[in-house]
């Protein structure tokens, strides 16, 4: 249906009924009761409370800024403890690296002195035309004693 | 005249790091009885721990001072013979060859170094009903 003034002409007519319905005095006593009933309106003091809470938040901040507890640094102001002295150059300790006036080395005289353990018998050499050799070595009494045997029939305790 | 030349002649001495002293003792061990018969007694706990034999019989034992280079024969038992050569004599130890041989056979030719004191078993070799076992000892 296209915009015909006859139909917007209806449709302000409508409206205007409406409104003077809605505005009745006793329309609006029905409508504030109803209101009334199905949401209750907050205590005072909570009322109170949703403003004196900030008030007194900001209160508070204003008197611990006022007093010094609580402050803003200054970031465009260095602190001087943060800063350490600069030490010029000339009352810098001067430091240098001494080398060392001789390495040691050990000298073949030294080497031999070191302590090196030897067995006590060392067999370069063991042969036999009749039968097997064989260097035996065992511990007896916390001491080695070493032994060269040619098998032909007697033997060792193993 | 002998007695006078003997006075201006140099006295020879062999250094002391061209000998060394050696206590050798012969053994024959065996299976038969248990007996114990040694004068050398140093060496019990060893010939007991070391070998399986019962009985141990001690049929000699010798002090030969030994020289560098020089060849010292000793007769044993049955045929055999040590032959003791001493090769090197250093400070702590002496490097002797030993070579135990009956007739034209060679039983044992061996060469040992001896960290002085020191001793050494040698044996194998068939003698009196059991088994021939030489101690070397040296530095004692």
């Amino acid at each position: 249906m296209k915009n015909d003034p006859l139909e917007k002409k209806a449709l302000e007519s409508y409206r205007e009924f409406l409104a003077a319905e809605v505005s009745r005095p006793e329309i609006e006593q029905q409508k504030r009761l109803f209101i009334t009933k199905n949401f209750p309106s907050k205590p005072i003091w909570t009322r109170a409370a949703g403003v004196m809470v900030p008030a007194m938040a900001v209160f508070a901040l204003f008197v611990l800024f006022q007093n010094g507890v609580i402050s803003v640094p200054d970031f465009n102001k260095a602190q001087i403890s943060d800063v350490k002295p600069v030490v010029s150059s000339a009352d810098a300790p001067l430091v240098t690296a001494e080398a060392p006036s001789r390495i040691e080395v050990a000298s073949p005289k030294k080497l031999k002195k070191i302590a090196v353990k030897v067995p006590p018998v060392m067999v370069k050499r063991a042969t036999s035309q009749v039968g097997q050799p064989m260097v035996y070595q065992r511990k007896v009494n916390e001491k080695p004693i070493t032994v060269v045997w040619v098998f032909t029939g007697a033997g060792i305790k193993s | 005249m002998a007695a006078f030349l003997m006075m201006f002649s140099p006295a020879v001495s062999v250094r002391a790091d061209e000998t060394a002293k050696f206590h050798i003792t012969f053994l024959v061990a065996s299976n038969e009885g248990n007996d114990f018969n040694l004068v050398n007694d140093d060496y019990r706990d060893q010939l007991l721990k070391l070998f399986s034999y019962t009985s141990y019989k001690q049929i000699d034992d010798v002090l030969k001072d030994l020289e560098r280079s020089k060849r010292e024969v000793i007769e044993l038992p049955d045929g055999y013979q040590l032959m003791l050569t001493l090769q090197v004599v250093e400070k702590g130890r002496v490097q002797v060859q030993a070579m135990i041989r009956k007739g034209n056979q060679q039983y044992l030719d061996t060469v040992v170094s001896i960290l002085r004191p020191g001793v050494v078993f040698l044996g194998g070799p068939p003698a009196q009903g059991g088994t021939l076992i030489i101690v070397l000892e040296t530095g004692f």
